[in-house]
């Protein structure tokens, strides 16, 4: 069975990157020089890990998990491509893990070329100014933001389990809004009471990038924030597992 | 000698779509019947009649209405055991602008446990005269090519039973010969073959028996063994007089 994962997750990966696909690690990559170009010149000193969170945590890791995750198991069910597999003995949950696996190297291609090049780049070739470069919190923060971005890809495929593609993203920037809308009622007006702080903390999980935020400020280690990440990881794994193996693989009609 | 478990159970199997809207659909109901294993059995029917939910519901790919049940050579559709044991030919085709024909068989064959993967899709490939489709994007092949493929798909791995919907629908008279000559083969192999279709000269040449559905229902089912060319269109044509009557 070994070989038929190896092969499976090689197609899964093949399909994820159409000859169109090439131009999204581009396009990112450009817009990323362009903003690190923008931002590093400003700065006094040029902080790498600093522009990393700008660049991978606020920009290229929220599109670039959209674009390959989005209505991704939807699309499948739509295609006959979960149908062509199920015939055979694999379990969905085997399939969940391949298309998980396959998701999360593309975006992980996707930061290294267009989030972490470029700001390499810019440091060692371009910066005028002194560049600060403390390899260990640069791989601390780097590892938070793939844990980050592995939480979106869950999110995502979680929510492509029950909807289609264009629905994922119209579901995904109302959540987006309410969260941030009833986050900021709950820490202002109810910080006191816990189970809505825990609700809050799993409306729109944000343990990862708060704990970025912890290691950035040197106020300790992200102890709380990051077992709020990991909370929230395990739970959309389960949520995102569950699915899988309660949704139709053929919606049917005659 | 002939095994006492059916290779397909089908019992009192419904199917409502929509159910909870004003106007449901009411595709199955209270379809029964029995596979034997070896057996070649032919699903008849006009456009609507649910012939494709009933496959998909056999293969547990479409949820049925409670109180139904569908076995496959005595486990449940959609347990590994019997997955090991089984082929489809879908109607509606799968079709990737990046996976290529060879990719697409190695990877079923892969899946299926074959063990020797490349000779069983090489043999396939040939025996469908796909050869020069291997190297070719699923997209970039014509209907009747990717339904060659689909019938490939089905019968990698040698499986006991295989299910096809429509199989001859966009193919050639040539390719339909091949699949008349390669079901024969099968049959002589002790594979269940369990195929609905439109076209009632292919299931009277192949078929050892059928079954009519009309408006869900499972109407009648005839034994095609020493009937006259020409019995199915004739027995077709009765069966949808007396259900217009009724």
């Amino acid at each position: 069975m070994k070989g038929a994962i190896r092969k499976l997750f090689l197609i899964e990966l093949h399909r994820l990157w159409p000859i169109a696909a090439y131009f999204v690690p581009v396009m990112l990559a450009s817009l990323s020089v362009l903003m690190t170009f923008a931002t590093g010149r400003m700065q006094r000193q040029y902080n790498v890990a600093q522009q990393a969170i700008m660049l991978n945590l606020n920009f290229v890791v929220p599109l670039a998990s959209a674009i390959f995750a989005i209505g991704s198991v939807s699309n499948d069910v739509k295609d006959g491509w979960l149908r062509t597999l199920l015939i055979r003995p694999i379990t969905r949950q085997r399939y969940m893990a391949v298309k998980l696996a396959a998701v999360y190297c593309s975006l992980v291609i996707t930061i290294v070329v267009a989030g972490i090049l470029p700001n390499v780049a810019f440091a060692v070739f371009f910066s005028k100014t002194p560049v600060q470069f403390d390899l260990a919190r640069v791989l601390y923060i780097h590892a938070l933001i793939l844990l980050q971005g592995f939480l979106y890809v869950v999110i995502l495929l979680f929510l492509s389990c029950w909807l289609p593609g264009v629905f994922n993203v119209i579901a995904l920037t109302f959540w987006a809004i309410l969260a941030s809308s009833i986050s900021s009622y709950i820490q202002y007006v109810h910080w006191m009471d816990k189970w809505l702080v825990i609700l809050k903390e799993y409306l729109f999980p944000s343990g990862f990038w708060d704990s970025i935020d912890v290691v950035m400020a040197r106020t300790g280690t992200p102890v709380a924030e990051l077992s709020w990440g990991f909370g929230a990881l395990a739970i959309f794994l389960a949520l995102a597992f569950w699915s899988i193996s309660v949704i139709q693989v053929d919606k049917g009609s005659e | 000698m002939e095994s006492a478990i059916p290779a397909i159970h089908a019992e009192n199997i419904s199917k409502t779509y929509n159910p909870r809207s004003k106007t449901p659909v009411h595709a199955l109901n209270n379809v029964s019947f029995q596979v034997r294993q070896g057996e070649i059995v032919g699903l008849i029917g006009p456009n609507g009649a649910g012939k494709s939910t009933l496959l998909r519901i056999l293969l547990g790919f479409l949820g049925a209405d409670k109180g139904g049940s569908a076995s496959i050579l005595g486990n449940h559709p959609e347990s590994l055991e019997t997955r090991k044991q089984i082929g489809y030919q879908a109607d509606s085709q799968f079709r990737s602008g990046t996976i290529s024909t060879q990719s697409f068989l190695d990877l079923h064959a892969l899946l299926v446990g074959c063990p020797r993967p490349s000779e069983e899709v090489a043999g396939l490939l040939e025996h469908f005269s796909l050869t020069n489709a291997a190297g070719r994007k699923l997209s970039a092949l014509s209907k009747g090519m990717r339904q060659k493929i689909e019938l490939a798909v089905a019968f990698i791995g040698s499986p006991k039973v295989v299910f096809l919907d429509e199989p001859t629908a966009s193919m050639d008279p040539p390719s339909v010969f091949e699949l008349r000559e390669y079901l024969t083969q099968q049959k002589g192999k002790g594979t269940t073959v369990f195929f609905s279709s439109h076209n009632l000269t292919e299931v009277e040449n192949v078929c050892d028996r059928v079954l009519f559905i009309l408006d869900g229902a499972l109407v009648a089912e005839h034994s095609l063994v020493n009937t006259p060319q020409g019995f199915l269109e004739e027995a077709f044509r009765k069966h949808l007089v007396e259900r217009k009557r009724t």
